[in-house]
């Protein structure tokens, strides 16, 4: 009896234990495969809001290690991560941005120097993602639900350099030092004596650059090419990084930290600042590995483009190769209208538009017209003829033409355009007027390229320099009343509902040489076209008086037909285009208009 | 000739103790089967012969196994003192138990052969060393009154003659003071450091429901031929920042620091157990149904993230609840054990453990553990077959360990053995276990997990003759581990098991058990 009971126990139950095997609490059905598709029609459509993970949201506690609860050690991990991302799409819906740049994804130095790698661009593990963000399922849902709202997803990586990896080695002593020496006095009973020696500091995890490489040094002078040292810290994930191309010396440079900018080769060659190892990209294997790396994250995660860091530090050759290399992987896998854009921090208009040649990346950050627009005429009341001036290069500098199998879109009409970002103070720290920040965010988002916002700056944060500038959204309780949010969300419905503004050509209408009382002083003013779709926008840059698209009895031409009337979508004032083709138009300070037909309000 | 007779007492203690040893087979305790009876008999008569003067060993273990008229007195006289009182000793002696298994191993590529296992509870093929020494008092009275006093001494591996370090990890286990028959018949008491397990799956090295470590106390109830009832509560306070924290402070005077305790909050567990013996509890042949249930309690608390900067900790409890059903055939070693177990918070968590990377928990309540479990065996003539399996789903307190922070995992292993002759046999273990946690492996974009198919073969010789369960054992031991590529990917890279599909494990080693108080209720 009891052997038949026994088999009528033992059976279901061994059923069931191989039924159970493969249930795992918390289902990963929704994210086990992704679908890769290509989700953007037109780049130009897009308006792109850049968000440090670190630094948006706080989605899940659970990953809150190592964190600085200090408000003020804005260099130190602050507990953001893509839980909270998806957490916040609402509001990030709300503000009217159609594509999220995310920050780095992938395993960092976890911290050097008391400065935490938050931001990703220290990177340890191409093929592992920061833990302090959320795991493979988390970044998945991310993008799954971005997407299901119409948003897409750009991904900010790095070729050009890894984390604090190494130290050299120059005495070869086994561990990283740092020496300063000289400022000897010359003659130390003269009080009259000249200047002591020159003060030299030699650091083992970040020296100077030298042309031969970093040499090694002893006591009897060099003794060649200076070892390099791996660290072995696992518990601030500095360990020999990965992949494991990366763990030989010929994956790197070797030369040192740049000490002139100027020189080309420093830039392309040196170590960034901090420690940063830059990679020898012209190393074939490193080229393969750097493109099956961040094509495996686009497959496995659908990502819609890369924003590409320090590209002025790659050699054009690197770009060549991988953006072709890239497209094509991607393309096979179904993947195509893939952004592509990078940043050179430079204000050189040609250096930054030669990235966006024949063969390389889809588009640039646009350095120059940071400075020279958002900051000198915008921030500092500069003549807006500055703008003029800085478009007659565009077709010089940039590329007129798609690149093959690239966004459909000659780079020249893709330029990422933005106000401030990560790495430089925020416009509201160097401008402290809202009314500016405010005017340049309307000509931001109606001007031709792909405007891109820096989060925070819907919350009128002002911080300074890196780290100041990378404020925690928390602290504005993400309300979105406050007068920038609603200004932003309103330019971004209107680019959203006229097509001139998204993909229409863009004709200058009017700019001044002039930034005092004169009537026109501040003036810029534009008109796209696009089909049937037209679009006058009309903004006065500076603000001390209402201005108007005349000067001394000479008013401005537009493309609208003689007769038409438009309307401000801002104001609903209508204006007449006179029988001559202009139209005299007054703004406010710091105010914009922005005219369409009237039938199409 | 002292070490020869504690060797013999050992033997002889080991006879009555297999029904009471890790296997956790489910017979009752007073039943012994005619070979070890035999066995006891004949060591008894070589303890007596080398130590006369000594008193005869008992079974420790269950108390139960005093005779009620043991005569305390090693005088051959048997004639009872008329001027005895109640609370007069019957019985007076000390008892030693002990479990252990000591293997050395080879991986057959020039390292020790090591566990392979990937889930929590693999088969016992591939183990480490461990084994504890138990020492005991056992008196018994007239009135029927029994104690005893129970001290257990663990050591954990490497061994000095592996590594050369004079230096073993030593816990002490069980030091615990019962009295039996305490106020009402049947009863017990008992207060100190205990170990308190039951029925286990032997193949699998794992207790499915009462597993504790507590300081405390508790009572036992022997209600009636079919009913036992057990309850504890007891403390601990595991040395982590859960549950223990400390401070350097400026002293008052003076230069050197002060230790300043931060946190100081103990964990209370309350356990109890009811089993209900179908067909009585001295039945050879019969089944058994046990309900468990645990309490877990911990005040909140206030640590210190860093210098200067505290966080509040909530106050935290959990819940454990299982169930056991089991039948045996104790004249044919026959029986099949299942068990359920469910648990909320802290109840997820052994009372010596916490949550994996307590730094970033303040509470338990996201954790939760399911659980199934079968554990066989089956007897007849040269041949038998052990069995054992588990199903287990768990979910972490702590999300942010992802590949752990949810996972499934099981195990079932088959070990059928043939006995040649009365002492040697042969046995063929063949295991699979699996592990699949809810994360995704951030290189293949795959579900984390894996599994592994462990095919073994041990010869082995049992000086106490055929049984499962029969201790010691002499044993060599050869399995091979094959790793799929998820179970490979587990690894970190560095590791050379990442890059290992196969795993060889050769040993030499043994394993015994007898008289230990820590099995077996």
């Amino acid at each position: 009896m009891v052997r038949q009971q026994q088999l009528r126990i033992l059976i279901p139950a061994l059923a069931a234990l191989v039924a159970l095997t493969s249930c795992v609490d918390g289902s990963l059905d929704d994210v086990r495969d992704t679908e890769i598709g290509t989700h953007v029609e037109d780049w130009r459509d897009e308006i792109i809001y850049q968000v440090i993970v670190d630094r948006f949201a706080n989605g899940s506690p659970g990953n809150d290690f190592r964190l600085d609860p200090d408000p003020n050690s804005l260099a130190r991990y602050k507990g953001g991560d893509w839980q909270g991302l998806r957490d916040q799409l609402d509001y990030i819906e709300a503000l009217g941005v159609t594509t999220l740049w995310i920050s780095p994804i992938i395993l960092n130095v976890d911290t050097d120097a008391g400065v935490d790698g938050y931001h990703g661009y220290w990177a340890i593990d191409l093929d592992r993602l920061n833990p302090h963000f959320g795991d493979l399922a988390a970044l998945r849902r991310l993008i799954r639900d971005c997407h299901d709202r119409g948003i897409k997803v750009v991904l900010d990586i790095v070729t050009n350099h890894l984390g604090q990896v190494f130290f050299y080695d120059i005495n070869q002593n086994g561990v990283p030092d740092e020496s300063i020496s000289g400022g000897f006095p010359t003659n130390p009973g003269d009080p009259m004596a000249p200047p002591g020696t020159p003060i030299t500091r030699i650091t083992e995890y970040d020296p100077d650059y030298d042309p031969r490489g970093v040499q090694g040094l002893t006591s009897l002078g060099e003794s060649g090419p200076a070892p390099i040292q791996f660290f072995d810290m696992p518990e601030i994930f500095r360990i020999p990084p990965q992949p494991a191309l990366f763990q030989r010396r010929a994956a790197y440079n070797l030369r040192g930290k740049v000490t002139n900018w100027n020189d080309r080769e420093q830039v392309v060659y040196g170590d960034f600042p901090g420690g940063l190892k830059d990679v020898n990209t012209e190393n074939p294997e490193v080229r393969d590995e750097m493109v099956r790396v961040y094509s495996d994250w686009v497959l496995k995660l659908d990502l819609d483009g890369f924003r590409i860091d320090t590209i002025k530090h790659v050699e054009h050759e690197f770009w060549l190769d991988f953006a072709r290399r890239v497209r094509e992987r991607l393309a096979a896998a179904g993947k195509t209208n893939f952004l592509m854009f990078g940043e050179a921090f430079d204000g050189d208009d040609a250096l930054v538009g030669s990235y966006t040649m024949p063969g390389e990346l889809d588009s640039v950050f646009y350095f120059p017209q940071k400075f020279q627009v958002f900051d000198d005429v915008f921030g500092r009341g500069g003549p807006t003829a500055n703008i003029q001036r800085l478009r007659d290069q565009r077709a010089t500098n940039y590329g007129t033409e798609a690149q093959d199998f690239g966004i459909g879109v000659a780079p020249e009409q893709a330029l990422v355009n933005f106000i401030d970002n990560h790495d430089v103070p925020r416009f509201l720290f160097s401008h402290p007027d809202p009314r500016s920040l405010r005017a340049a965010l309307a000509y931001l988002l109606t001007e031709d390229g792909i405007p891109c916002i820096y989060y925070g700056t819907e919350q009128d944060y002002a911080g300074g320099n890196d780290p100041a500038n990378r404020e925690p959204l928390w602290w504005s309780e993400f309300r979105t009343d406050g007068e920038t949010f609603r200004w932003i969300a309103q330019l971004t419905a209107i680019r959203r509902q006229h097509e001139a503004l998204r993909r229409g050509d863009m004709v200058l209408r009017w700019t001044s040489e002039r930034t005092g009382d004169e009537s026109d002083a501040g003036i810029v003013a534009f008109d796209r076209t696009s089909g049937s779709s037209y679009a006058l926008v009309v903004i006065n840059a500076q603000g001390n008086h209402p201005s108007r698209t005349s000067f001394e009895g000479a008013a401005m031409n537009v493309g609208a037909a003689p007769g038409s009337v438009l309307a401000d979508v801002l104001t609903g004032d209508r204006f007449t285009v006179g029988g001559d083709g202009t139209l005299d138009v007054e703004v406010g300070p710091f105010q914009a208009r922005i005219l369409v037909p009237e039938a199409a309000l | 000739m002292r070490v020869t007779f504690l060797f013999l007492l050992c033997a002889a203690s080991a006879t009555t103790a297999s029904a009471q040893d890790p296997s956790g087979s489910p017979w009752p305790e007073s039943v012994s089967d005619e070979l070890e009876a035999e066995a006891e008999a004949e060591a008894e008569a070589e303890q007596a012969e080398e130590a006369p003067a000594d008193p005869p060993p008992i079974d420790p273990a269950d108390l139960d196994a005093i005779p009620e008229d043991a005569d305390p007195d090693p005088d051959p006289d048997p004639d009872p003192d008329p001027e005895q009182g109640p609370h007069d000793r019957t019985h007076s002696g000390f008892a030693f138990g002990s479990y252990g298994r000591v293997v050395a191993a080879s991986n057959l590529d020039g390292g020790l052969g090591r566990d392979a296992d990937i889930v929590a509870f693999g088969p016992r093929i591939d183990e480490d060393v461990y084994f504890e020494l138990e020492l005991r008092r056992e008196d018994a009275w007239r009135d029927g009154l029994r104690s005893r006093i129970v001290a257990t001494v663990a050591f954990g591996g490497p061994f000095f003659h592996l590594d050369g370090n004079f230096d073993e990890s030593i816990a002490v286990r069980n030091l615990f003071a019962e009295v039996q028959n305490a106020l009402v018949d049947g009863l017990s008491l008992w207060a100190g450091s205990r170990m308190w397990r039951g029925d286990d799956i032997y193949l699998l090295n794992v207790w499915p429901l009462d597993n504790l470590n507590l300081i405390g106390g508790g009572a036992d109830y022997r209600a009636g031929d079919n009913l036992d009832l057990r309850l504890a509560v007891g403390l601990a306070r595991p040395d982590d920042p859960f549950h223990r924290q400390t401070s350097g402070a400026i002293p008052n005077s003076g230069f050197l620091p002060e230790e300043v305790v931060v946190l100081d909050r103990p964990r209370t567990t309350i356990g109890a157990k009811a089993t209900y013996y179908l067909m009585g509890r001295t039945a050879r042949t019969g089944a058994k149904l046990t309900l468990y249930g645990e309490g877990h309690f911990l005040r909140e608390g206030r640590r210190e993230i860093e210098p200067g900067i505290s966080e509040d900790l909530p106050s935290d409890s959990g819940y454990l609840l299982g169930g056991q059903f089991g039948a045996y055939q104790a004249d044919e070693r026959t029986f099949v054990n299942l068990f359920f177990r469910w648990a909320r918070g802290l109840g997820a968590y052994n009372p010596l453990g916490v949550p994996f990377r307590e730094g970033t928990v303040h509470d338990t309540r996201r954790a939760r553990e399911a659980m199934v479990g079968l554990s066989a065996n089956f007897e007849r003539g040269p041949f038998g077959v052990q069995a054992g399996a588990y199903y287990r789903n768990f979910r972490d307190a702590d999300p942010s360990v992802y590949a752990r922070a949810a996972l499934a995992e099981g195990a079932i292993d088959v070990r059928p053995h043939v006995w040649i002759g009365e002492r040697a046999g042969l046995s063929l273990d063949v295991s699979y276990q699996r592990l699949q946690a809810s994360a995704l492996d951030e290189r293949t974009g795959e579900v984390v997990g894996g599994g592994i198919t462990k095919i073994g073969v041990i010869p082995f010789y049992s000086p106490f003759g055929r049984g499962t369960y029969t201790r010691p054992h002499l044993r060599l031991i050869y399995t091979i581990s094959l790793r799929d590529d998820g179970a490979q990917r587990l690894y970190p890279d560095e590791d050379p098991r990442s890059q290992a599909a196969v795993e060889h494990f050769l040993g030499i080693g043994a394993e015994w058990w007898f008289d230990s108080s820590s099995y077996g209720f």
